[in-house]
């Protein structure tokens, strides 16, 4: 890979990238953290990394540094906490996008991993697999148990509007 | 020698395995070369390929054991979710999907339950950009034996921002100020030439520097002398919450240290006499220059040798002419202001 290729790879994966980390993270200097770290690790493997795989190299790059930092930051309990109590909660939402967003917030990382690389990118069951590190089937899973608790999420919200 | 006939076997299967240490080969095989009757055995070793034989032992026609939407004998509410969110995923044939239609057509009911897995696609906000996406990229250092004009010019620019800044500061001590408070702005007057500068150091700063002077200069009417400000300590934001230049023919210069919160002083022009100096050569050069041009120059030069991202802006007024100057240098904004 050249530094052009690199340089384009800035130009077209930098905001994705820094989008389903932001998703993720819900921390924007975090996320602009981690999107650095992503291409830092990139052009210190810049030979190795062919330049039609750039893409996966960086989200694959990107969730395993995420997810260590979440489990540095101790998040991952949290998360899981906090998906516990959403009814409980007495936010008030204008839309179905205020919904959606929290409703994203509350589900599992890995959930919500897949659905963002699913729905953000576009990125195939196999893909997906490739860079969350699970199998094809658990991709599929994930994608299932995802949907399934935001349409629920969605439902329960609604009533409350 | 390590190996003998006693322990051999342990180092045997290593070998065998390519797992010896490499500095124990050479001895193996010397042991191996006296011992003609083991080298049979490892002949009889050899074909042991368990671990290659079991990776490649895989179940045969695997995929004929997995099932298609179509196979799935009843669509009840069940896997009614199951069939709409794969509906979604364009993972159902014609069959299925209208499958799916002739069930949402039984059951009404069900369609709001379809219309909210529908909901659940995420949409990625484009409006939502990464910042700073330009220090991610990398600069190529051309390495050429001969400077071309580019360089050259980039090179001169730097000399000469460094040269103007030299220039702004008095070659000479300074006049002794006397410090006027603690939050005051201190006043340096300039020696030998006409250019004049104000220091604004936070309470903190002249408190730290306070500390730091010699017993008889850390009075009310201190001399500031020690405080002269040079380069290097330019250089260091730490000391300098802003600075304020004048100098003949050129616009009020205005260095804020934007780390610091301290409000900092007033703007104080400081009028400026004509330059006696005129013999001085680069006062002479610095008044012929293009002020705009060489900043442009400079900044460009800055950012392409020390893949820099220095950010020149320029504001012009209706005329078109240029009213203000600002250089974005992270730790450091420098704005110029032209007088009218």
């Amino acid at each position: 890979m050249t530094i052009e290729e690199y340089n384009k790879s800035v130009d077209d994966h930098a905001d994705g990238l820094y989008r389903f980390l932001l998703k993720n993270v819900r921390d924007a200097e975090k996320a602009r953290d981690l999107v650095q770290e992503s291409f830092e690790k990139l052009w210190t493997r810049l030979s190795y990394v062919d330049s039609h795989k750039v893409k996966s190299y960086l989200f694959t790059t990107a969730h395993h540094t995420m997810i260590d930092w979440i489990r540095k930051e101790r998040k991952i309990s949290e998360l899981d906490l906090s998906r516990h109590d959403f009814g409980a909660e007495t936010d008030t939402y204008t839309g179905l996008s205020e919904i959606l967003d929290d409703a994203i917030k509350r589900l599992p990382v890995d959930q919500r991993t897949v659905l963002l690389l699913r729905d953000y990118e576009g990125y195939r069951y196999d893909e997906i697999a490739e860079i969350t590190g699970l199998s094809e089937s658990q991709v599929k899973v994930y994608i299932f148990r995802g949907r399934m608790f935001l349409k629920n999420y969605i439902r329960s919200m609604e009533k409350v509007i | 020698m390590m190996i003998n006939r006693s322990n051999y076997e342990s180092y045997l299967v290593d070998y065998l395995d390519g797992n010896l240490n490499p500095a124990l080969v050479p001895e193996m095989e010397i042991f191996l070369e006296n011992y003609p009757e083991l080298r049979s055995q490892i002949e009889d070793f050899s074909p042991f390929p368990l671990k290659s034989s079991s990776a490649n032992c895989k179940f045969p026609n695997k995929s004929d054991l997995k099932k298609s939407y179509d196979e799935v004998s009843v669509l009840d509410a069940l896997n009614f979710d199951e069939f709409c969110i794969a509906s979604y995923e364009g993972l159902l044939n014609n069959l299925s999907r209208q499958r799916l239609h002739d069930y949402l057509q039984k059951h009404p009911e069900s369609q709001w339950d379809y219309q909210l897995l529908g909901k659940t696609l995420l949409i990625p906000d484009p409006s939502v950009k990464c910042p700073e996406k330009s220090i991610l990229k990398k600069h190529i250092i051309k390495k050429q034996g001969v400077l071309n004009n580019f360089h050259a010019l980039s090179i001169a620019a730097s000399v000469a921002l460094l040269a103007l800044l030299w220039w702004m500061f008095p070659r000479e001590k300074m006049q002794p100020v006397e410090i006027l408070s603690l939050t005051e702005t201190l006043e340096y007057p300039p020696s030998e030439i006409n250019a004049k500068a104000m220091i604004s150091l936070s309470p903190h700063e002249i408190m730290q520097q306070e500390e730091n002077r010699i017993p008889d200069i850390k009075e009310k009417d201190a001399r500031i002398a020690d405080m002269q400000p040079d380069i290097p300590s330019l250089l260091n934001p730490v000391h300098v919450s802003s600075l304020y230049f004048q100098a003949p023919e050129l616009p009020l210069i205005t260095m804020t240290n934007k780390n610091n919160t301290d409000p900092g002083p007033k703007i104080m022009p400081i009028d400026s006499a004509s330059p006696e100096n005129e013999d001085n050569a680069l006062t002479f050069i610095l008044r012929k220059i293009n002020l705009v041009k060489t900043a442009e120059t400079v900044v460009k030069g800055f950012n392409y040798l020390t893949e820099s991202e220095f950010q020149l802006t320029s504001t012009t007024n209706s005329q078109g002419q240029l009213t203000q100057m600002e250089i974005n240098a992270g730790i450091f904004s420098i704005a110029s202001n032209r007088k009218n």
